[in-house]
């Protein structure tokens, strides 16, 4: 109390002694002969950079005002086909990842959604079919293509190397640089590094672009690395952190005495000097090295307040103080080489406790979007232009710290506030990109659905006829989600005229995750997977013998033959025998029965073969597994894991999930305009843009255009 | 306060003693380079470090978005308004540093001009020393006492519509000195310097009060019930060569300034 009251007054005072201050000055400037009045270079910096932005922004206004005319001409004989033939000159799609037409239904038969009913009222409301499998990689790749996973070439987020049967990222393969000098120890990349990206098909948004129908895409999955076209992208799932990965997040601890290194975490100890606690964020590897195996760190320290409320952390010459429970805002790192150069990046600290040991987590530094170490937007401009107008954002693919949750570093009010602070910035995005696509199409992907579906499903059982609702008559954190949502598509629906299209679609539904099925342990009893000895094996394949190994499975939904030719140690024949040995599979896997429930866990299965059309079937799984309600592939499973059960209990945080038949799990599709017909599907979404702009339809594209019509008092 | 601006008149006296057997630039440089430093350590405790980073992100964000949308008039039209309202409101966020600044800047400047904006009155080259009356009544009656070193050369000139007159001088010898102008109401004395190195000239002595002092370092003004208005004397003008170019101290002293500022500006963690 009486350190408030003190520092009020020292505030109080500060105040009348600037106040004082100010009045003296202006006085000794009014009266000061104009000669004598010098400004000074404070007042100089400002006045010369003021002067030198609006300067600099003229010229470019003045520029782009007598050149548009020029320009414009030349565009409108480009795109006056499209715009002549169009039925709509802006279309605004909403992405909400997951959004269950089942629980979006129930919600609004409960009145909870209001934005929404009136476009099911006044538009349309439709299930929307998803992908074969449903996950959202696959979806939304089938979304932005127009095209079938044989043709787009995703199948899962990850995807096995072939010769050493190990997981691939399937979206973009990151290379160091072509060229480097090497001096020393060093080796200075003489070029960019490279970055291949592996989802085919083109994106709708480039055939609009080609027409002059500028777009906007934002956070859209599968759009990193970032591709040319005339408009804006900033890149979604899939964009890797500065390490590298997929979100490896760390965790700085007192109860921790030495480093602990897992898939998606670093647990890193706190060392005690005098008053701070010392620690590091662990960054990418020294690419500078020849041998790249020196770990960049950005060193830290921290210090609780004698309240033990709060702490400060002092990194990189900044000051941050969090209080215990709270997220700091982002906080910029720099991960210095031996060379001078760096490489930034950004991450949010969570004080989890202070005493009796301090926990501290930190985000998976995220790609700094200000300085990118990786083009994360195209036009590379566009990502600083976010930042600097909106403040700094997550702009790793899965921001959200699933990992975190699931594994017990953070609760869940932690990990809901982290969604929801990347929600914020993503409507922040959203509402920019709309505000500035007054002509054309503007697309944005909205993740928290998706991420808080999987980690708070298992709190109700929506399988019940009634919503259910907390012990204290609070809205389940689903519900609560939903209404979020809702509110906002009421937002853009307020912010968009009236003749406009507006599209809400999801790629996918969700279902309960109760039970997983190891599909590596069912192939080992079933004697397709030989293991060199035991009964049990390691990540990712140890301790397989690949020689008499017939079918491995690898990530959600995808069982591979060892294919003579095609995997590095194949042990089945191409051809005759690879098509009996699919379809046994098929027939075998197809209404799996769970002993301990009785209930089907493999409710349908797919030959990849006859699944996908298309130049890429060949990557494809050669069994898709649509598994049943409540099931999906068990954790070990998914990672190339052979344990002693096929069936177990998930017992994990992750408890929604829809990686199983397709049919089970559509997604939504609400718009303010009428879409007639039935059987809507995901990948119609590309065609029927085309279609709204007057443009052909490539004959390679299996969507379907969808019939529409505005609606008058939508 | 005449206490005060004593004291600065000394550290100043004492710095340029000091800083005397550099070249030119390199003292223009050093005080460059501590404007600087002060400039940024007071930007950064007295202005809303926040804020400033801020607009100034945003002031980028709109330059950035005239690019990126150029073929959007109405969005371009909208970045350059937005760009105009928050150069407005960076301008209001310097405002309270630039009030802090004015006093400092302003001893600043005023030393810096006694000593590098002019040179002493070179020895054996003529001078005009120009004594302006309050009103032309005065005009006959001056007496100009001459120390020794310094010459009449001419017989005063008397300009009776500008209340002036005039007086052509040598310097014979190296120096500092105090010439008297005797007048029935009293005598008023104004210091000379002749020769050359860096030394604090002030070529007018002025009636008025503190703020006359505090624009005439090292001199005091001339009594306020003075007759006489002011004594000037025409010192050349110190010149910097920028290649062909002559320019005065100011230019590169600013252009230094800026320099460092930007510079230093990381290392004293200062958003200006």
């Amino acid at each position: 109390m009486l350190r408030a009251y003190q520092t009020q007054t020292r505030r109080s005072v500060r105040r009348q002694v600037f106040r004082c201050i100010f009045v003296a000055v202006l006085l000794l400037l009014v009266l000061t002969p104009p000669a004598d009045a010098y400004v000074g270079p404070g007042a100089g910096f400002a006045v010369l950079s003021s002067f030198l932005t609006v300067f600099l922004a003229s010229l470019q206004a003045i520029f782009a005002f007598l050149t548009w005319p020029i320009r414009q001409s030349f565009r409108f004989l480009r795109r006056r086909r499209a715009y002549r033939r169009a039925k709509t000159k802006r279309v605004v799609i909403m992405g909400f990842d997951g959004m269950d037409p089942e629980l979006t239904e129930r919600f609004i038969k409960e009145g909870k959604l209001p934005n929404l009913a009136r476009l099911r009222e006044n538009g349309t409301f439709h299930t929307l079919a998803t992908t074969i499998p449903p996950i959202s990689p696959v979806a939304w790749s089938s979304f932005l293509t127009g095209v079938n996973p044989g043709k787009h070439n995703i199948y899962d987020f990850l995807t096995p190397d072939r010769q050493r049967y190990l997981p691939e990222l399937s979206s973009a393969r990151i290379r160091g640089s072509k060229r480097v000098l090497k001096i020393g120890r060093y080796a200075i990349p003489l070029t960019r590094p490279r970055i291949k990206p592996l989802r085919k098909g083109v994106p709708f948004w480039h055939y609009l672009a080609k027409a002059g129908v500028f777009c906007s895409a934002i956070r859209v999955p599968i759009t990193f690395p970032p591709e040319k076209f005339s408009g804006v992208l900033l890149s979604g799932m899939c964009v890797p952190d500065i390490q590298g990965t997929q979100g490896t997040f760390s965790f700085h601890t007192t109860s921790a005495t030495s480093r602990e290194t897992a898939t998606n975490r670093v647990v890193v100890p706190f060392e005690k000097r005098g008053a701070f606690f010392h620690s590091y964020v662990p960054g990418p590897p020294d690419l500078l090295r020849s041998d790249s195996t020196r770990e960049l760190r950005a060193l830290f320290r921290v210090r609780p307040t004698e309240t033990r409320n709060k702490a400060d952390i002092h990194v990189g010459g900044q000051r941050i103080t969090v209080a215990v429970g709270a997220y700091s805002e982002w906080v910029e790192l720099q991960f210095g080489t031996g060379l001078g150069s760096s490489v930034k990046g950004i991450c949010r600290f969570y004080l989890k406790s202070v005493a009796p040991d301090l926990e501290l987590y930190a985000t998976p530094v995220n790609i700094h979007p200000m300085h990118p170490a990786l083009p994360i937007s195209h036009p590379l401009t566009y990502a600083i232009y976010l930042a600097k107008l909106n403040g700094l954002y997550a702009t790793l693919g899965l921001a959200e710290d699933t990992w975190a949750l699931n594994d017990g570093y953070l609760d869940e009010k932690a990990f809901l506030e982290q969604c929801y602070l990347i929600h914020q910035e993503r409507e922040l995005m959203f509402f920019d990109a709309l505000e500035k696509t007054t002509l054309g199409v503007c697309v944005c992907v909205f993740d928290i659905t998706d991420r808080v579906q999987h980690m708070c499903w298992r709190q109700f059982d929506y399988d019940r006829s009634e919503t259910p609702r907390a012990s204290n008559g609070a809205p389940s954190v689903i519900e609560g989600l939903y209404v979020r949502m809702d509110e906002l598509i009421g937002r853009t629906v307020r912010k968009i005229p009236r003749d406009s299209l507006l599209l809400v679609v999801s790629d996918h539904g969700f279902k309960a995750f109760e039970r997983g099925v190891n599909l590596n342990t069912w192939l080992h009893q079933q004697g397709y997977l030989t293991l060199k000895e035991g009964t049990a094996s390691g990540d990712w394949f140890q301790d397989v013998d690949w020689g008499r190994t017939q079918a491995y499975s690898l990530g959600l939904n995808g069982i591979y033959l060892n294919l003579k030719g095609r995997e590095g140690r194949g042990a089945v024949e191409p051809g005759r025998e690879a098509v009996r040995l699919r379809e046994e599979l098929c027939r075998k896997l197809q209404g799996l029965v769970d002993p301990a429930t009785s209930q089907i866990a493999i409710r349908r299965t797919f030959d990849g073969l006859k699944a996908f059309t298309g130049p890429y079937r060949g990557n494809a799984p050669d069994v898709v597994v649509g598994f049943g309600k409540g099931y999906r592939a068990s954790w070990d499973g998914a990672q190339g894991r052979v344990t002693q059960t096929v069936f177990e209990l998930n017992s994990k945080a992750w408890s929604g999930d829809h990686c199983i038949d397709p049919e089970l799990v559509p997604g939504v599709l609400f718009s303010n305009w009428k879409i007639s017909g039935e059987g809507h599907a995901i990948m119609d979404v590309a065609p029927t843009m085309l279609d709204l702009f007057g443009l052909p339809i490539p004959p390679h594209m299996d969507g379907k255009p969808w019939r529409m019509s505005p609606v008058a008092n939508s | 306060m005449r206490v005060f601006l004593d004291i600065v008149d000394r550290i100043f006296e004492l710095s340029f003693q000091l800083l005397g057997p550099l070249p030119l630039i390199a003292v223009l440089s050093v005080f460059a380079v501590l404007t600087a430093v002060l400039t940024l350590v007071v930007v950064r405790w007295t202005s809303d470090q926040k804020a400033i980073r801020r607009v100034k992100d945003r002031m980028s964000a709109h330059v950035l978005e005239v690019r990126l949308f150029s073929d959007q008039p109405g969005v371009v039209l909208r970045a350059y308004l937005s760009l105009l309202g928050n150069t407005v409101l960076y301008l209001r966020h310097s405002l309270r540093p630039f009030f802090v600044l004015a006093i400092p800047l302003l001893l600043l400047f005023t030393q810096l001009e006694a000593y590098l904006g002019r040179t002493p009155v070179p020895l054996g080259r003529d001078f005009l020393v120009r004594v302006t009356f309050r009103n032309g009544d005065s005009l006959e009656d001056p007496v100009l006492r001459l120390p020794r070193g310094l010459v009449l050369v001419a017989p005063p000139v008397h300009i009776p519509l500008e209340r002036q007159v005039d007086y052509r001088l040598n310097a014979e010898q190296l120096g500092t000195y105090d010439l008297r102008l005797v007048l029935p109401g009293g005598e008023y004395s104004k210091r000379v310097v002749a020769g050359g190195g860096l030394r604090r000239i002030v070529p007018e002595r002025e009636r008025g009060g503190l703020w006359r002092r505090l624009t005439s370092p090292g001199e005091s003004p001339l009594p306020r019930e003075s007759s006489v208005e002011k004594i000037e004397v025409q010192y050349p003008v110190r010149v910097f060569h920028l290649g062909s170019w002559e320019i005065e101290w100011l230019v590169p002293f600013i252009a230094l300034t800026l320099a460092a500022a930007l510079l230093l500006k990381g290392t004293v963690r200062t958003e200006i």
